[in-house]
């Protein structure tokens, strides 16, 4: 520990990182740490657990950090840590298809209803639609960062946002008519 | 809803910084760990809430694998199959579905996603494994009674994605770039299903009549007001070998209503009170649900009265659904 004071190229914190340094990797992630906790906040809605999916995340990507080829960008490997980590909480609670929203919903604002609405709608799709809804709309990735990511192709990947935006639509018009 | 309509809604949605200090707590977290990155997570985030999570979760794990063992002992030295809905406990089917679930997920890679897939007959082999697993586990033992009825859908639904599988790497072999979109989706579809109600079953509690009834009716009332389904079950000629995105999408957007429902019914176990009706509207739902995936095995061989004969099914079982819920 401490020795991350001394560090201050990429090369050094990754090198130091690896050494045990965990202020070393903490200071790498900083910089992403804001996109990490949306990406997290995005797929669950929680923002202690979206706190504590990122943690864990850095835990395993920090563990892992060898596997981390020469070259590749820290963010989007680090993104697919969290993604995966909030697929894992997701899986742990059956209710994030059926959880309701709290009662003061029902007198809320149109700009709140609508953002209720979406997030229900969100909560609706699959793990992976839902990831890149959120990197794509959310975090404005281009097609490239998300194809790095998720490690498909570009073209892939916009095929695949294309998809969710087609399953979420419907929910969304649905949701419209119903209130 | 057009690209920057949707980028608006998210940012208003979501549009959120982290908690303050939330960074510094994973750096000091982080930074009190032991000086070498390998090793157990788990016991490196003490203190933390996700931590004592895992901590607590793995002690399950492990009492509930110990309560598997013991069971398999006792099971094997008697017979090799259980009267359906009596002898498997429930904790002890839960766990199981729950463990061969997380290896199907481990496994799954987005196979032969795109024609230039490198290390696709690799990743289709690996999630073919783990689904064979999966389906051999369940043939080996028989369901609780509360799980009869989705047990068999899920069988259903892994064995689509088993089939969905095979299709894409015949497809990806023939380099047919249309035959393998539509094979990906047939086993996409099937891991979808799994995905939103295996929760449903692992966390599947007893409830009261009320909290039953009111699980069953929020959700019916998304399947009621589903779009994709009216279209899906109407009378129009829909006519699917020249708007194959067209089909794959009411076929989405029906699932995901139905799944709704079927994870309403497995979450929330019906107290006696309701069991006739319970019944009678699981079996409607796996009659949608069955109809859903012969539908989508239709879709990926372009055989039109396969998907028309389906729709038939699905309109007189979504019916009944409706009437089902309705009386609940």
């Amino acid at each position: 520990m401490g020795q991350v004071l001394f560090a201050h190229t990429e090369a050094d914190l990754i090198q130091a990182a690896k050494d045990g340094d965990g202020s070393a990797f903490a200071e790498l992630v900083r910089p992403h740490y804001q996109a990490a906790f949306r990406v997290a906040y995005g797929l669950l809605h929680d923002v202690d657990e979206a706190e504590d999916a990122v943690q864990e995340a850095a835990f395993k990507a920090w563990r892992r950090l060898a596997n981390l080829r020469e070259g590749s960008g820290l963010r989007p490997w680090f993104l697919a840590i969290v993604g995966n980590q909030c697929r894992t909480v997701s899986k742990s609670r059956w209710w994030s298809v059926l959880r309701v929203e709290p009662p003061d919903a029902q007198v809320r604002s149109v700009d709140v209803a609508a953002a209720v609405d979406l997030r229900r709608a969100l909560r609706r799709l699959g793990h992976d639609e839902r990831l890149v809804l959120v990197l794509r709309y959310y975090l404005d990735m281009p097609f490239d960062e998300i194809a790095t990511t998720l490690g498909i192709s570009p073209k892939a990947a916009r095929n695949r946002v294309e998809r969710a935006v087609r399953r979420l639509r419907p929910i969304v018009q649905n949701q419209g008519a119903a209130v | 809803m057009d690209d920057r309509a949707l980028f608006d809604r998210m940012h208003d949605a979501l549009d959120i910084e982290p908690p303050a200090g939330a960074f510094e707590r994973m750096r000091v977290a982080l930074a009190k760990s032991p000086a070498t990155p390998h090793g157990w997570a788990v016991f490196r985030m003490k203190g933390s809430k996700m931590g004592f999570r895992l901590a607590a979760g793995l002690t399950l794990l492990v009492l509930m694998g110990a309560i598997v063992a013991a069971y398999l002992a006792a099971h094997n030295a008697t017979s090799s199959r259980v009267p359906a809905g009596s002898g498997q406990t429930i904790a002890a089917y839960q766990n199981l579905v729950n463990l061969d679930d997380q290896n199907a997920n481990a496994t799954w890679s987005d196979p032969c996603d795109t024609a230039t897939h490198t290390g696709c007959q690799a990743d289709a082999t690996r999630a073919l494994v783990a689904l064979h697993q999966w389906l051999d586990d369940l043939n080996r033992s028989e369901p609780p009674a509360r799980f009869l009825v989705v047990d068999a859908q899920l069988r259903q639904h892994i064995s689509g994605s088993i089939a969905g599988l095979n299709a894409l790497f015949a497809a990806s072999q023939a380099n047919d770039s249309n035959a393998m979109d539509r094979a990906f989706l047939l086993a996409a579809a099937g891991r979808a299903w799994t995905d939103a109600v295996v929760p449903g079953i692992v966390s599947s509690k007893q409830v009261t009549a009320a909290e039953y009834a009111n699980s069953v009716r929020a959700q019916s009332i998304f399947l009621t007001s589903c779009a994709d389904c009216q279209v899906l079950t109407g009378q129009s000629q829909i006519d699917c070998s020249q708007n194959q995105d067209f089909c794959q999408t009411l076929l989405d957007g029906t699932e995901l209503q139905v799944a709704g429902l079927q994870v309403a019914v497995a979450a929330f176990a019906a107290p006696d009170s309701f069991s006739a009706k319970d019944t009678r509207l699981q079996q409607d739902l796996a009659r949608a649900d069955s109809a859903l995936i012969s539908m989508r095995a239709s879709l990926l061989t372009l055989n039109q009265a396969g998907f028309d004969a389906g729709r038939i099914t699905l309109r007189t079982a979504l019916a009944a659904v409706s009437l089902d819920a309705a009386a609940i």
